[in-house]
């Protein structure tokens, strides 16, 4: 029964959704069958498909880059105090900056490029990666790493067996928050200085007052995040957290 | 097990070993504690809790360098250590966990051979997590011996278990040891473990810990319950205030 009441949760919203479309018969409020009809359109001439997917790489490129710096720089910070000294005002404020600022800025400095685009995306999250992977390495087992010593691991064996797998829980909470926090900014950033992806299509029927259009862009988008959150984070995290004793 | 023509591995002789207390309070845990191993012989660290034999121990294994003295080895140390605690990876099965830490030429008869006498082939497939702590030993003394060590150094290793297992895995230890004598160092506070396994007991002062004295334990001493139960109460009637009970 429990696994119904979402599906009614959303019946329920689909069907005031018409209700209140068709009550106000705007163009500004289109209803579900209105939004659908924008989807095909979309598929059908191919820009849902071209957006969609320069978007998604920008979202891929951007996560990949922000959290191997975010994980180095977290690292880094939790081991060593000279080098958490140093950066820790840095940090915070990175982490304080708008983002539209820091867009702005790399646009401004770097021009309207793909380059200046990734790397206002990258600017945005390394910040909060960093403080993650931070706590993750303060919380290191000290123990553990004392045992890999006495049997004489090499460097690569103590991160790859001893140290990553402790820093997993960290990453991966790291990533889910990343991920959801980038493809915001990414629209963002297309939004403002690129030709094209989901955002720059947003923009586009922004100015038309294309409500529809609108809709249709955001949904498809969401329910890529979904798949990719269903189908990759959330196997990904099950696998990482296996050898976790089945909570009684 | 008599050794003819006998050798030593290492001499130490540690000067001064202090270290900070969370209080901010410098301890002195050793004072010039000298001692010398020889090769292939079960040595036993005995003392009182906070004697210092544990941070030896710890010195001997290469964790600690903190400290005025030296320690000369007659070859270089290939470690193998059994700690207080398990010290598993949890993220890893017990399988895993063996082969990690095994030596490169530690072969496939070698280990199942090896879990055969530890009592682990039903286990390899499980995790950490799913064992209780009688297994989990079994599982750190496994993984000390497929290292093929030549100092096999472990840290009260039978320490918070019940008085039934902690007796099967002292005759676990003996047995292996027996079957690959190598130069073995076990810290502990109980003289009945010592006369168990130990061929050398040092005896350690009360901190700042120093060797006391040195013990030969003989066949005979562990033959039985008795001859065991008696060397513990003679060493305990010579040195009553080394014991903690």
């Amino acid at each position: 029964m429990r696994f119904l009441y979402p599906v009614f949760s959303i019946v329920g919203f689909l069907a005031l959704w018409t209700i209140a479309a068709s009550i106000i018969a705007d163009p500004l409020l289109p209803g579900p069958v209105e939004v659908s009809s924008a989807v095909l359109r979309e598929i059908n001439s191919g820009a849902l498909w071209h957006h969609l997917l320069i978007t998604l790489w920008r979202v891929l490129a951007s996560f990949i880059m922000a959290m191997v710096l975010g994980i180095a720089i977290g690292l880094a910070m939790g081991r060593s105090h000279m080098i958490n000294g140093l950066f820790d005002p840095w940090l915070v404020f990175f982490l304080n900056i708008p983002a539209l600022v820091v867009i702005f800025l790399c646009y401004i400095w770097g021009g309207l490029t793909e380059t200046a685009a990734i790397l206002a995306v990258v600017i945005n999250k390394v910040p909060n990666v960093a403080v993650m992977l931070r706590e993750g390495t303060r919380s290191l087992n000290y123990e553990l790493e004392e045992m890999g010593q006495s049997f004489r691991y090499t460097r690569l064996q103590m991160f790859q067996h001893i140290i990553l797998p402790q820093l997993q829980p960290f990453i991966v909470a790291a990533g889910r928050s990343g991920l959801s926090l980038i493809w915001k900014i990414v629209l963002v950033v297309e939004f403002i200085g690129r030709s094209d992806g989901v955002g720059f299509q947003l923009h586009t029927y922004f100015q038309l007052f294309d409500v529809a259009g609108i809709f249709a862009y955001s949904l498809a988008f969401i329910v890529v995040m979904l798949l990719i959150e269903i189908l990759l984070l959330q196997p990904w995290e099950r696998y990482a957290t296996r050898w976790r004793a089945e909570p009684a | 097990m008599q050794h003819v023509g006998v050798q030593s591995l290492l001499k130490a002789h540690i000067k001064n070993k202090t270290y900070l207390g969370a209080n901010g309070v410098e301890t002195q845990a050793l004072k010039d504690a000298q001692l010398t191993i020889t090769e292939n012989s079960f040595t036993v660290f005995f003392g009182p809790s906070g004697c210092g034999k544990s941070t030896l121990l710890r010195i001997l294994a290469g964790l600690d360098s903190d400290y005025e003295g030296r320690v000369d080895w007659e070859h270089p140390p290939k470690v193998g250590m059994v700690f207080q605690e398990p010290r598993l990876l949890p993220w890893k099965t017990v399988k895993e966990n063996i082969l990690l830490s095994a030596d490169p030429t530690f072969s496939d008869h070698e280990f199942n051979q090896l879990v055969e006498v530890v009592g682990l082939t039903e286990m390899l497939s499980h995790f950490p997590s799913e064992l209780s702590l009688g297994l989990s030993r079994r599982v750190a003394i496994a993984r000390a011996f497929a290292s093929k060590p030549n100092l096999l150094l472990l840290d009260e290793p039978f320490v918070s278990l019940d008085a039934p297992t902690a007796a099967r895995l002292r005759q676990l230890v003996r047995t292996l040891w027996v079957d690959n004598p190598i130069t073995a160092v076990m810290v502990t506070h109980d003289m009945r473990e010592a006369v168990e396994l130990g061929e050398d007991v040092l005896l350690f002062t009360p901190r700042p810990g120093s060797i006391h004295e040195r013990l030969k334990i003989l066949p005979t001493d562990r033959a039985n319950e008795a001859s065991i139960e008696a060397k513990r109460s003679e060493v305990k009637s010579l040195y009553p205030h080394l014991f903690e009970e």
